[in-house]
């Protein structure tokens, strides 16, 4: 089955999946103020406000993105007071599936590195292999995984039943061994009662 | 564990007494160049690990400016459990104390005090061959970015130390310690298993020892066991030939064949007493046969002889001396008579020559020449003897009395003859007397001794064969009861077989079960060998996606987007190197520093540190503590690392300092408590004095109404 293309519709779902999955709410259509028509998507959390808005070429979004940054500036004044924090809080996300010409990559660099007004997070379709790397394009805004960030009481000792398997130990025993070691009794003992058992089982 | 307050003096640049307060998730410190940012990390530093390498010794960290002379950290944290922990370092630049308490519990100082904070803090490090430094370096390399050091782990740490760090970080400390354990105990079960070897060894020999002594004999032949009334008639006997024993009630009563045996040897006895009996009465009567009769020597008549002898010998040394003293006599005068002889012979030779005219006496005219021919004649001629008797025979009176003297001793050698023979047949007579007397013989009836010792020999005779037959009947029976006893002992002896090889059976399993334990044992052990490494590597590669993550976010550069650290083994030593990649372009590095800028390296090197921090599932403490590290980076790489920070901070308390106001500003605002219970601390170092910065604290007030549009 052929895989379809990458449309500004599903990058802006894939985005939004991201976010809402981040936490954020989406803001609804009727508050988006000038957003609302532009078809692109308004999310906040307790942090940021970012609007992720797609064009289907980068041409496109080299001429729209201005337009973009300043929708999103009238939108937070809309609903912060310069001296509330959230103020200057305000993400662009700026995606097209199309592929940034040789000819502009520096026009895409300064883009990306312009963080006047908000800050702007630059999707194309040069890191795009899959749907899923527009999540990657989002980093900035989303947490760090809990899968990715240290795994509560995981140790080198957690660890050693799976290593020691490839040794062909069983992982049994080799919990067996490292729960001894913990309770401070004679690992001998116990793999010997472990043995014991399934030998007479 | 999380920290809470920190109090500082005499410690670099703070002369004074401050305290500053850190109990909140973010902790901003803000000031200028020189003006104590640093000292405050490195107070907190200082006061867990107790040591400052880049400062050098501890000489460095006391204030030129403290009054006493010393520097002094108060740090009070708590850990996860909720345990306060308060640790006081100072130090007068020579020596340094520290002392802990843990709640309210008592103060420990020195020794004690690092062993305890090692156990509440990082207990991975008691495995360490130096756990003090292991603390050390897991705070410094996995909590407290300093500012001079951002990229010295990719930089200046080489391989092998960059592994080492990472392991005991990821806890391999244990993994030795584990190792360590196990190896103990496989050593003591080998112990037991050598002594069941032993014990079964000797079970084996014991086994086969009574097997061998089953199969040598053959086995008692079958007996008909004693019959009970046959027993005691015997015994019966037996005491009625004079057996001293109490009889047993039956032969299978216990200690019969004991006594069976006594009453043999009794029997023995009493036949030995009756052949000696025999014997004693036989060689009297022999003797008695054999006895000579009485001696007819005339003792008296010998005597006499001896007496008539011994007369006549002294009669004849009674005349051989008179004779001799006659001999003498008459010797003696014929000496003298020479002697006169001789002596007027002398004196008419001096005559001779002196004569003169006159007497040379008398001096008388004298007839000279008459004199002169009479002198002359008695020189001529021979003395005239006057007639003295006749010399008597001395030899024959001396033959006389030798003939005498044997006279005597044949007389005596006679007699005494005669008076042995008659006293060696009084002795002998005497001795069979005695002899008889003792067998019971009346004296008085010596005649009829040889009937009487007939009749007795005849009686002993009689009783011996009895007493023979009861012995032999005896030992019949001592037969059977030993043949019965020794079929019962070869019975027991065959169940002990049995046991005993159920028991080494037993044992010999016990054995091979103990010991497939202990080649799993092994086997671990082996396995651990690798394990550090494998760890790390596994650490690694959970971690590459975090890390990934993080320098994505920073996103440093944009081709090389992709950062790892790689763990191998090179000459058995682990190694972790860093690398960038393009996962476009398909290209990797292992020397970063070659393609990235001066930035784009601290941003690897943040990234790798934060990683770090995130990544481990236990630090000393649960911060991240960065000082000024940021301000190297670029504006976009900055605010995604802070953003990152910002959703770290439910798991790490994050300590910030930076020189520059607005970047404070900037963290003020991007790390703002949005949640209840979320806090966030600045500490504002302003102005420097001798005695130290003026320190303001305040709290950054909470987003009431964070989300307004989506609301």
């Amino acid at each position: 089955m052929a895989v379809p293309p990458l449309t500004t519709t599903a990058m802006l779902a894939a985005g939004a999946e991201a976010l809402v999955g981040a936490d954020y709410r989406e803001v609804d259509e009727s508050r988006a103020g000038e957003w609302a028509n532009r078809g692109a998507r308004v999310f906040e959390n307790l942090y940021s406000v970012a609007a992720l808005v797609a064009y289907e070429t980068w041409e496109g979004l080299a001429h729209g993105w201005l337009d973009g940054q300043a929708s999103l500036t009238n939108l937070i004044s809309a609903h912060f007071q310069r001296e509330d924090a959230k103020a200057w809080e305000g993400y662009l996300v700026l995606m097209t599936p199309g592929t940034v010409p040789q000819d502009e990559a520096v026009e895409a660099a300064r883009i990306r590195r312009d963080t006047t007004h908000a800050r702007k997070l630059l999707i194309t379709g040069d890191e795009l292999g899959s749907i899923d790397d527009v999540e990657l394009g989002l980093l900035p805004l989303l947490p760090l995984p809990a899968r990715e960030v240290e795994a509560e009481g995981e140790n080198a000792l957690d660890l050693l039943p799976a290593l020691l398997a490839r040794h062909a130990i069983s992982e049994d025993a080799a919990r067996i061994a490292i729960a001894a070691f913990k309770d401070q009794e004679s690992a001998a003992e116990r793999l010997h009662a472990f043995l014991h058992e399934e030998s007479d089982s | 564990m999380r920290l809470v307050s920190l109090e500082v003096s005499g410690f670099r640049g703070f002369a004074r007494r401050e305290v500053i307060d850190l109990d909140a998730d973010t902790v901003v410190v803000v000031g200028e160049n020189g003006q104590g940012k640093t000292s405050i990390f490195d107070a907190i530093l200082w006061a867990v690990a107790g040591q400052i390498p880049r400062l050098g010794s501890d000489k460095s960290v006391v204030s030129e400016f403290s009054e006493s002379g010393e520097a002094r950290v108060s740090l009070v944290g708590r850990t996860k459990q909720g345990t306060k922990c308060t640790m006081v370092r100072s130090s007068d630049g020579k020596s340094s104390r520290f002392s802990l308490q843990v709640d309210e519990g008592d103060l420990l100082r020195g020794p004690a005090a690092t062993d305890e904070l090692l156990k509440l803090l990082w207990p991975d490090a008691l495995a360490a061959t130096d756990p003090n430094q292991a603390l050390f370096s897991a705070v410094e390399r996995g909590v407290y970015l300093q500012q001079d050091l951002v990229r010295s782990f990719i930089d200046a740490t080489d391989d092998k130390e960059r592994f080492s760090t990472i392991g005991e970080l990821v806890g391999t400390g244990r993994i030795t310690e584990l190792q360590r354990v196990l190896e103990s105990s496989r050593l003591a079960w080998t112990k037991v298993t050598t002594t069941r070897e032993n014990e079964g060894q000797a079970l084996r020999r014991r086994v086969e020892q009574l097997e061998q002594g089953l199969a040598t004999s053959a086995g008692p032949e079958p007996t008909v066991p004693p019959d009970p009334d046959g027993w005691g008639t015997w015994w019966t006997r037996a005491v009625s030939a004079g057996v001293a024993l109490e009889p047993p009630a039956s032969p299978d009563a216990g200690g019969a064949a004991g006594k069976l045996d006594a009453a043999i040897k009794e029997l023995k006895l009493l036949e030995q007493l009756e052949v000696r009996r025999r014997n004693d009465a036989s060689s009297l009567q022999r003797d008695l046969a054999d006895m000579p009769a009485r001696p007819a020597d005339d003792i008296k008549a010998l005597q006499a002889q001896v007496e008539a002898a011994q007369l006549g010998a002294s009669q004849a040394r009674s005349d051989l001396t008179s004779a001799e003293e006659q001999a003498a006599a008459i010797r003696r005068t014929q000496v003298e008579l020479a002697e006169t002889q001789e002596e007027l012979r002398a004196l008419a030779q001096i005559a001779i020559r002196h004569l003169d005219e006159h007497c040379p006496v008398c001096d008388q005219e004298y007839d000279r020449a008459g004199t002169k021919t009479r002198l002359e004649s008695r020189l001529r001629d021979a003395p005239s003897d006057r007639a003295l008797p006749e010399l008597p025979d001395v030899a024959a009176l001396a033959g006389a009395v030798q003939q005498r003297e044997a006279e005597v001793a044949q007389a005596t050698r006679l007699l005494n003859d005669a008076s042995a023979r008659g006293r060696e047949w009084e002795s002998r007579w005497a001795e069979l007397t005695d002899r008889a007397e003792r067998l019971g013989l009346p004296v008085s009836g010596r005649d009829a001794w040889p009937k009487e010792l007939a009749a007795r020999i005849r009686t002993h005779e009689e009783r011996l064969t009895e007493l023979n037959a009861l012995r032999q009947e005896a030992e019949r029976l001592l037969l059977v009861l030993v043949r019965s006893g020794e079929r019962a002992r070869r019975a027991e002896i065959e169940r002990e077989v049995q046991s005993l090889r159920l028991e080494l059976a037993r044992s010999t399993r016990d054995v091979e079960q103990r010991q497939k334990t202990y080649d799993l044992l092994s086997k671990i052990i082996d396995a651990l060998r690798d394990a550090s490494s494998d760890v790390v590597d596994e650490q690694l590669k959970r971690l590459a996606p975090l890390l990934q993550r993080i320098y994505a976010t920073a996103d440093p550069h944009p081709a090389f987007r992709v950062a790892r650290l790689l763990s191998r083994m090179h000459r058995g030593q682990g190694r972790v190197v860093a690398s960038i990649g393009d996962p476009f372009a398909k290209v990797e590095s292992l020397a970063p520093e070659t393609l990235l800028s001066s930035s784009q390296m601290n941003a690897l090197a943040v990234s790798i540190f934060l990683a770090l921090n995130l990544g481990m599932s236990a630090l000393p403490l649960e911060a991240v503590i960065l000082d000024d590290p940021l301000q190297s980076l670029d504006d976009v790489n900055l605010l995604g690392l802070i953003d990152l920070l910002r959703s770290t901070r439910e798991r790490r308390q994050l300590l910030i300092s930076t020189h520059d106001r607005r970047f404070a500003s900037l963290l003020q605002r991007k790390l703002r408590p949005v949640k209840e219970g979320q806090r966030t601390v600045v500490v504002d170092l302003q102005g420097w004095s001798r005695q130290g910065p003026a320190v303001q604290q305040w709290n950054v007030e909470r987003d009431l109404a964070p989300v307004r549009i989506a609301a």
